[in-house]
C-alpha cells in the first residue's frame, strides 16, 4: 500500500478502484486481493493507533467487513487507499474510546507542542543516529507520529491527510512542521545526556 | 523561514516532494528552486532521514509475515446474516464478548479473540446458535441460576490421576488439550477445570467456560461425554450445533458438516462451549469419532486463596529486578516483574499444590539454541561471553511472549507473556536487539536497546522454529548475573 510516487501510486489506484467495484458485486476473492494488497499497511496503521495487538487485528477485521458492506457505496471521491485508512481510523478511534490506553492520551496533548512559526530546518537530524531518530518518532504527540505516518509511510498526499484526519490542509503542514520542532528538541536532549 | 526572517513558501511542500506525493508540475519547479536553495536542500536530506525513520518504525511494528490470512469464509457468514439475526450477532457479541476479554486479561488467551469472536458469529451466522438465543438461560447459563442457596463446590483436589499436558496446537487453536480433530481448551490452560468464586451456580451445576475447537478436514460427527470418577455423575455440556433443544445435556454431539464451513479457507472453527460440574472431583472426558477416540481426565474444582499463595510460592523467582550489564552492547536495564510473576503463575497451573516435603517434578533439560541462530542478517556476530552464556530465564520452551513496548534506550520495553502451559517458561537472549522467533503467535523476544538498523526487514529465520512443547533452554541459577530455579516445597 505504501508508495512513493505519484505515478505509480495513481496505476494502483485505478487497480483498487477495479477491486472495489469487483467487491461490490460480490467477489470474495477481490476482497481478499484487497486484503493481500493493503492489510499489512492497514495492520501497521493500526497498531500505531491502538496499544494492544489484538484490537488491532479485530479492528483490522472490522476494517474488511466494512469495506465489504461498503464498497457499492464507495464514490471514488477519494483514492481507495484513503477510503481504507479513513475506515481503519474510525475504528481505531472506536476501540480507543472503549479501552482508554495510557498510551494513547497523548491524542489529548496532541497539538501541545506549539509553535508559531515553522521552524527552521537544519541538518540536525543528519548528525542524529538512526536508532535515535527512531526513538524520538516514538516519543511525539500522537498526532503529529500519525501525520508522518500517513504522509510518509502511507503516503498520502497533503489533502489526503488531511481528508483521513479530518482536519485542513494547512493542519497537515503544521504538524509536520511541528513535528520536525520536536524531533529537534528530543534529539538535542539525546545529545545533551551522551555529553552528560 | 529563511534565516534572513523571509518565509519560504517551499519549505511546506519539502515534506511531500520527499514522499514523493507532490503534483508533477510543482516537483518539477521544487526541483529547480533545490538548485539555488542550500537551507532547502538541507530540508530535504532532513525530511528523507525523517521519511525513512518513520518508515523504519512501521515496518518494525508488524513484520510482514506476521499478517493474518483474511478470514473472508466468516465475513461472508456475517454478511449473510439478516437484520433480525443481526441484531441478535449484536447482543451475542455484547454477551460474548465481555467473558473473552475477561480470559484475556487472565492471560488465558494467546490466540486472537477476534478469531473466537468471529467464529462465534460465523456460527450464530449458520444458525448452531439458534436455539440459545431463544433461550433465557442464554450462553452461560447464569439466567437459570437456583434461587435455593448454591452448594458447596469444593476445593480442587490434589489426587487425581495424572492430567495431560496441554500444548500449544496451533497459533489458531492455542493452548488445549485433546486431540484430533477435536481440542478443548479450559480457563486454567491446562487439563483442569478452574474455579475462582466468582462463578454462578445453575441447576446443571457450575459452569466452567471453554473453548472447543474442532478440525474442520474431519467431516462427520463427534460426541463428548465423561463423568467423576468417583461416583459417575455425568458431565454437562452448553448445546453445540446439533443440539435440538437447546438444553444443557450429558452428552455434546457436534457435526462439523453443519458449521458449513470450507476447509479450503478455514482449517479450525473454534467455538465457546461450557462444561458443568456438580461438584468438585477428578473427572474423565471422552470423545468419540468414527475413525477413534480419546480421553483425558482432570481436576475440577474451587482455587483457593491458599492455593494461588502456594502456587505463586513454588513459582521459581526467575528473574530479578534489573539485570547487570553484560557487555557494553547488551545490556538488559530493567525487567518487568510482574508481567514475569504473572507468565509464571501461567506457566505452572498444574500439577495440584505439593504436599509438605514433597519437591515439584524436575522441569526437563534441553540444549540452549546456539544464539548466532538469534542473530538479525546483518548484524554483527554477537560478543563471545554472549555466546558461550546465553541467560536462559527459566525453563522450556515459549508459547506466546508479546512485546508490550518497543525497547529503546531512554525506555526498555517490557514483555508480557501469556498462555503458557504447564511445564513451559520464557527463554530471554540478551543482545542488542529485538528478534521474534517462531510464527506468527510463538515469539521469542530478545531484550535490548533499540533495534539496529541492519536487521531491517527482518526474514523469519526459519530454522529455529520450535514447534511447542519443544525444549530451549535450562534452568540456571538466579543470584545477579546468573538465574537459578529452586526447588522448593510448599506449604499444605
Amino acid at each position: 500500500m505504501p508508495g512513493n510516487a505519484q505515478d505509480s501510486h495513481d496505476a494502483d489506484a485505478e487497480t483498487d478502484h477495479a477491486l472495489i467495484l469487483r467487491i461490490a458485486a460480490g467477489d470474495s476473492r477481490a476482497l481478499e486481493a484487497l486484503y493481500q494488497r493493503h492489510g499489512l499497511a492497514l495492520l501497521r496503521y493500526l497498531t500505531g493507533q491502538v496499544a494492544d495487538r489484538t484490537q488491532a487485528e479485530e479492528a483490522l477485521q472490522d476494517v474488511m467487513l466494512a469495506v465489504w458492506r461498503g464498497a457499492a457505496g464507495f464514490r471514488s471521491e477519494s483514492s481507495v487507499r484513503t477510503w481504507l485508512i479513513s475506515i481503519a481510523r474510525h475504528r481505531a478511534i472506536n476501540v480507543r474510546t472503549r479501552h482508554v490506553s495510557p498510551d494513547h492520551d497523548s491524542f489529548a496533548d496532541a497539538e501541545s507542542t506549539a509553535l508559531d512559526a515553522p521552524p527552521l530546518i537544519d541538518n540536525l537530524v543528519q548528525q542524529s543516529e538512526f536508532g535515535e531518530l527512531r526513538a524520538a518518532i516514538r516519543q511525539l504527540p500522537a498526532a503529529q507520529r500519525e501525520t508522518l505516518e500517513l504522509v510518509f509511510y502511507h503516503a498520502l498526499s497533503g489533502p489526503e491527510a488531511a481528508h483521513v484526519m479530518g482536519v485542513a490542509h494547512g493542519t497537515v503542514k503544521s504538524r509536520l512542521h511541528r513535528a520536525l520542532a520536536t524531533l529537534r528538541n528530543l534529539l538535542k536532549e539525546a545529545e545533551t545526556r551522551h555529553e552528560s | 523561514m529563511n534565516p534572513d526572517g523571509r518565509f519560504d513558501p517551499w519549505h511546506d511542500r519539502l515534506p511531500f516532494y520527499v514522499a514523493g506525493t507532490l503534483p508533477a508540475a510543482e516537483r518539477l519547479a521544487l526541483d529547480e528552486h533545490l538548485r539555488d536553495c542550500a537551507i532547502c536542500r538541507a530540508g530535504v536530506t532532513s525530511w528523507r532521514e525523517i521519511a525513512e525513520a518513520v518508515r523504519a518504525e512501521a515496518v518494525a511494528r508488524v513484520p510482514e509475515y506476521e499478517l493474518l490470512p483474511l478470514n473472508i469464509s466468516t465475513i461472508l457468514s456475517r454478511e449473510r446474516t439478516s437484520p433480525m439475526i443481526a441484531q441478535k450477532l449484536t447482543i451475542a457479541e455484547r454477551s460474548v464478548q465481555p467473558s473473552i476479554r475477561r480470559l484475556k486479561n487472565t492471560g488465558w488467551l494467546s490466540l486472537s479473540a477476534s478469531l473466537l469472536i468471529i467464529a462465534l458469529v460465523a456460527a450464530l451466522a449458520l444458525g448452531v446458535f439458534a436455539p440459545l438465543l431463544n433461550n433465557p438461560r442464554g450462553f452461560s447459563g447464569v439466567a437459570a441460576q437456583s434461587s435455593a442457596t448454591p452448594p458447596q463446590l469444593g476445593e480442587l483436589p490434589s489426587d487425581c490421576p495424572p492430567a495431560p499436558l496441554a500444548m500449544n496446537v496451533n497459533p489458531d487453536v492455542g493452548v488445549a488439550v485433546g486431540g484430533y480433530p477435536l481440542w478443548v481448551t479450559m480457563i486454567s490452560y491446562s487439563a483442569a477445570l478452574k474455579f475462582y468464586g466468582k462463578d454462578q451456580y445453575t441447576s446443571d451445576g457450575w459452569p466452567a467456560k471453554v473453548i472447543w475447537s474442532v478440525q474442520t478436514e474431519y467431516q462427520g460427527e463427534l460426541t463428548v461425554h465423561g463423568a467423576n470418577l468417583k461416583d459417575g455423575t455425568p458431565l454437562k455440556f452448553d448445546p453445540f450445533p446439533n443440539s435440538a433443544s437447546g438444553s444443557v445435556s450429558t452428552t455434546l454431539k457436534i457435526d462439523t458438516r453443519a458449521l458449513n464451513v470450507s476447509p479450503t479457507y478455514l482449517h479450525w472453527v473454534s467455538l465457546p462451549g461450557a462444561i458443568y460440574v456438580s461438584e468438585a472431583g477428578c473427572y474423565a472426558l471422552e470423545m468419540d469419532w468414527p475413525g477413534g477416540s480419546w480421553r483425558i481426565t482432570f481436576p475440577a474444582g474451587q482455587v483457593t486463596s491458599a492455593m494461588q499463595t502456594a502456587t505463586m510460592r513454588t513459582l521459581p523467582t526467575i528473574i530479578p529486578s534489573s539485570v547487570p550489564s553484560l557487555t557494553p552492547d547488551c545490556k538488559v536495564t530493567s525487567l518487568p516483574l510482574d508481567s514475569v510473576f504473572k507468565a509464571t503463575e501461567m506457566a505452572l497451573p498444574s500439577p495440584p499444590p505439593l504436599t509438605p516435603g514433597q519437591t515439584p517434578p524436575p522441569l526437563p533439560t534441553f540444549a540452549p539454541i546456539p544464539i548466532d541462530q538469534l542473530r538479525p542478517p546483518g548484524c554483527p556476530p554477537p560478543t563471545p561471553n554472549l555466546t558461550a552464556s546465553p541467560i536462559p530465564i527459566c525453563a522450556t520452551s515459549v508459547s506466546g511472549v508479546t512485546p508490550t513496548a518497543s525497547p529503546t534506550a531512554s525506555a526498555p520495553g517490557g514483555i508480557e507473556i501469556d498462555c503458557l502451559p504447564y511445564g513451559t517458561g520464557v527463554y530471554l537472549q540478551l543482545c542488542p536487539a529485538t528478534v521474534p522467533l517462531g510464527n506468527s503467535r510463538t515469539f521469542r523476544y530478545v531484550w535490548g536497546p533499540p533495534f539496529p538498523p541492519c536487521s531491517e526487514p527482518f526474514p523469519m529465520p526459519t530454522s529455529t522454529l520450535i514447534p511447542s512443547p519443544t525444549l530451549i533452554g535450562t534452568p540456571i541459577p538466579i543470584d545477579s548475573p546468573t538465574l537459578v530455579e529452586t526447588p522448593t516445597t510448599v506449604a499444605p
